[in-house]
């Protein structure tokens, strides 16, 4: 069953269009990756399926139902979450706020601020401290853990790992991994090819705001992907 | 045509004090001084990008300037002017290190409080007679009757050289600076643009044309007091000139000095009126037309150059 | 010895006032980053309909001042919503100079309505009621201003760290973006913030005027002086906004004492001071830069 279906979808970026007619879809409890160069669209995408920015044209549904128009609040309502680029805490709040912000949404469901603390045990010991006192690996995963207390159907994750030394990578790989064998839809843009081919079932590749290839993750020809993430004439 | 235009209206500005009677040509020298002042605050604001709310401490230090030096040497007040300028761009100097710590809402604010207390300084100094005030001794060694005149030709000098500045600072690779440096402070930096350096500069310049102003309107009144000098009202009205003409434009503030004198000397006989009726065109200004009655005149007439 | 404890009283008394006033400012700049010049005015508006009030209802003006801190609330959050909330952008100066608009309006308006008289709300026997504490006469009012503004403090601060609202509140101040992804709409949050410092600058207005007297010129000293709280102060905690009241007061007390026509003079001193050594402020955050 298809949860988000795109047609023809363009968008912009500050001043800029961004993306030129996507047409992509996500099946419920599929985790989709977008992968492309930097500029390729991949941010301005996950952010206009999230509400963030400015969509202009196309179709958007999520659940079979049109949400081009509707704000990231209401879409948090109805089960769009995101773990955004840099992470986005709330550095002055603690992280057990920072979870209960994402609580706040009223979405009830799986998630509760003891379980996130129990899939992320690392950051438990570290509830009451403020957020910005964290490390970048704690921080993904409060950010994680804060998306998912608003129990999400489909959770958007932007460049998960920025910036993250590979160990602590791994292990939010594998926390996502979880997710999935939970039944949750995850779209995730990655630079890492190969780490997105890896975590997800399909890609979509992304150059200057169109879809140049997609297919399954599993057995994607290297070659092929890269020819389209650097665009013909490389 | 701007130019040809600009050279008539001087003229005739020019050959007022032959035409005017002494109300009209006290009324014109007057709407020249605001004009000066808001012109000074422009190049802050509408270029530099710093809102100041204290701007009436360098009005008052030109005024001030030209009182205690005329007292106490034999300096014709008229040489003074310019250096009743100079003497504001010293005062703006010295507050840099402290101000330019400051940015944004703690700027403005941070320099009327500066104002304060240069305020509360001068007011309790004999030297330059306290709460009462200085009377101009100087005005001995002139001819007064030549006053109202001389005070009308500095404030048109006055007026006219700030326009023209911006004028030249609009054309010039310093103004390409300063205008990046408006747009995205950081982003100007880092071509190497000195923003601090721009920053200071302009603040100063901008003392000194309300150093200047300051002087030339107190030496038409022969006498200059606390209260009178550091009125928070040179601020005030140089901010709504500013806001109601356009800020960072160059026409702007003299539309907008226009309308105020209009609308003031119109609701003259209804004291407070006209504060209140420009506080609300200022802020419906704010909210609907953000460039002012500038904005306005360029979407009437669209071949006009918008740079003017 | 007797005059250092009186000073250090009244600083302390006058300081639970002077924080109430830097509360309001601190807490839309934390919020928004603006400030609001038309603060102070906000103030004086709130003493003023008071005035107004009291004179139509034959009760305590105490039991009117809930009243006059309502309609200042609704004020804000109609400032906020109508007129703030439209010119939001990462450039303060729309905001600011839309705000000093509003202040030259109120200050003239204020002037054309009520006169340029100083005028002193009389709280009748409470003015002048005092009690003695080691030897020391304390009055009642001065003292119950600043029971009542810890009282706000405290009650400000558990709003802030235990309720939902309050983490909205705070996360917007944070992040006024990515609250958006929490269905946190940060333009409510903003007429929330404004409204309550609208609240905040009444109730002081009103408790300075019945402390001693205010006319509609006074809100320009009331906003330096909330400025002052707060950059003595500094940000981060409304506690901050606290000991930079007390702060600031005992420099006004003491100045007053040694130096009676000094005016505000040492506390705009005091700033500077601040500015040039200590830009955090006593407790907190920078706020400069």
């Amino acid at each position: 069953m298809t949860l988000l279906q795109m047609q023809k979808l363009t968008a912009r970026h500050g001043d800029f269009q961004a993306l030129f007619g996507i047409d992509a879809h996500v099946g419920k409890g599929e985790t989709v990756a977008l992968i492309g160069a930097n500029g390729a669209g991949k941010t301005t995408l996950l952010r206009a399926i999230a509400g963030l920015g400015t969509r202009e044209a196309g179709q958007l549904t999520f659940a079979g139902q049109d949400i081009l128009a509707q704000d990231p609040g209401a879409l948090a309502r109805r089960g769009i979450a995101m773990v955004p680029e840099g992470r986005r805490l709330f550095p002055s709040l603690t992280v057990a706020e920072n979870l209960m912000i994402g609580g706040d949404v009223g979405r009830r469901g799986h998630w509760t601020l003891p379980r996130v603390l129990e899939l992320f045990s690392e950051i438990a010991p570290m509830a009451q401290r403020p957020a910005g006192l964290l490390s970048g690996g704690q921080q993904q995963m409060v950010a994680i853990g804060r998306a998912l207390m608003t129990n999400p159907e489909l959770l958007l994750v932007d460049e998960a790992s920025l910036g993250l030394a590979p160990v602590i990578v791994d292990r939010v790989y594998e926390a996502l991994s979880g997710l999935k064998a939970r039944g949750t839809t995850i779209v995730l843009v990655e630079q890492d090819i190969r780490r997105a081919l890896a975590a997800s079932d399909r890609f979509y590749c992304m150059l200057g705001g169109q879809v140049s290839l997609a297919g399954a993750s599993d057995g994607a020809c290297i070659e092929q992907v890269s020819q389209a993430y650097f665009g013909e004439n490389q | 045509m701007t130019r040809a235009l600009a050279v008539v209206i001087f003229a005739a500005l020019a050959a007022a004090p032959a035409l005017l009677d002494v109300g009209g040509l006290a009324l014109l020298t007057e709407m020249l001084v605001l004009l000066a002042i808001a012109q000074s605050w422009n190049l802050l604001a509408g270029y530099g990008g710093l809102l100041s709310l204290g701007h009436h401490a360098f009005v008052a230090a030109g005024a001030y300037l030209l009182f205690a030096v005329t007292r106490d040497l034999p300096v014709s007040p008229y040489i003074m002017v310019p250096l009743a300028g100079a003497g504001a761009a010293l005062l703006a100097l010295a507050l840099t290190p402290v101000l330019f710590r400051l940015r944004e809402v703690y700027f403005a604010i941070g320099m009327w409080v500066a104002a304060e207390i240069v305020k509360i300084a001068v007011s309790r100094l004999d030297y330059f007679g306290a709460s009462s005030g200085l009377p101009l001794y100087a005005a001995r060694r002139i001819d007064t009757s030549w006053l109202p005149a001389s005070a009308h030709w500095f404030a048109l000098a006055l007026a006219a050289g700030l326009c023209l500045g911006l004028w030249r600072l609009q054309q010039s690779p310093y103004g390409l600076h300063v205008h990046a440096m408006r747009d995205d402070e950081t982003a100007a930096r880092s071509l190497g643009v000195k923003t601090r350096r721009i920053k200071g500069t302009i603040f100063v310049l901008s003392a000194a044309g309300c150093g200047m102003a300051g002087a030339i309107s107190f030496l038409g009144t022969l006498y200059v007091s606390p209260v009178a000098a550091f009125d928070i009202n040179w601020t005030v009205n140089a901010i709504f000139i500013c806001v109601i003409g356009g800020l960072g434009t160059i026409r702007g503030p003299v539309l907008g000095a226009l309308l105020f004198v209009l609308l003031r000397e119109g609701l003259a006989a209804y004291p407070g009126w006209s504060q209140i009726a420009l506080g609300v065109i200022a802020v419906a200004v704010m909210l609907m037309a953000p460039r002012g009655l500038s904005g306005l005149l360029d979407r009437l007439l669209p071949n006009t150059r918008r740079a003017v | 010895m007797n005059a250092a404890i009186e000073i250090l009283m009244n600083g302390l008394f006058l300081g639970g006032l002077y924080a109430l006033f830097g509360l309001g400012l601190s807490l839309i700049f934390g919020v928004m980053r603006i400030a609001n010049i038309a603060h102070g005015e906000l103030a004086i508006a709130g003493a003023l309909a008071l005035f107004t009030l009291s004179a139509d209802w034959p009760v305590s003006p105490l039991l009117l001042m809930p009243l006059v801190c309502a309609g200042a609330f609704a004020f804000g959050w109609l400032l906020q919503a109508q007129l703030l909330n439209r010119v939001l952008s990462p450039d303060p100066m729309p905001a600011l100079l839309v705000t000093f608009g509003l202040s030259v309006v109120m200050q003239n308006a204020m002037v054309g309505l009520y006169g340029a008289n100083s005028r002193s709300i009389d709280l009748g026997a409470v003015k002048t009621a005092n009690l003695t504490i080691a030897g020391q006469t304390i009055g009642w009012l001065p003292l119950g201003i600043f029971l009542l503004s810890l009282a706000l403090f405290g009650g400000l601060h558990l709003v802030l760290r235990k309720t939902r609202l309050g983490r909205a509140v705070r996360a917007t101040s944070d992040d006024a973006e990515t609250v958006a992804l929490f269905a946190i709409r940060r333009r409510r949050i903003f007429a929330v913030a404004m409204a309550v410092s609208a609240a905040c600058a009444a109730l002081a207005g009103m408790l300075l005027a019945s402390r001693s007297s205010i006319t509609p010129f006074s809100g320009a000293e009331r906003l330096l002086i909330a400025f002052e709280v707060i950059v003595i102060g500094g940000l981060g905690s409304i506690w901050a906004s606290y000991l930079g009241g007390i702060a600031l007061a005992l420099v006004h007390v003491a100045g007053f004492y040694f130096d009676p026509a000094s005016g505000l003079l040492y506390g705009h001193l005091l700033l500077l001071v601040f500015l040039l050594i200590r830009p955090q402020g006593l407790a907190g955050k920078a706020v400069t830069r």
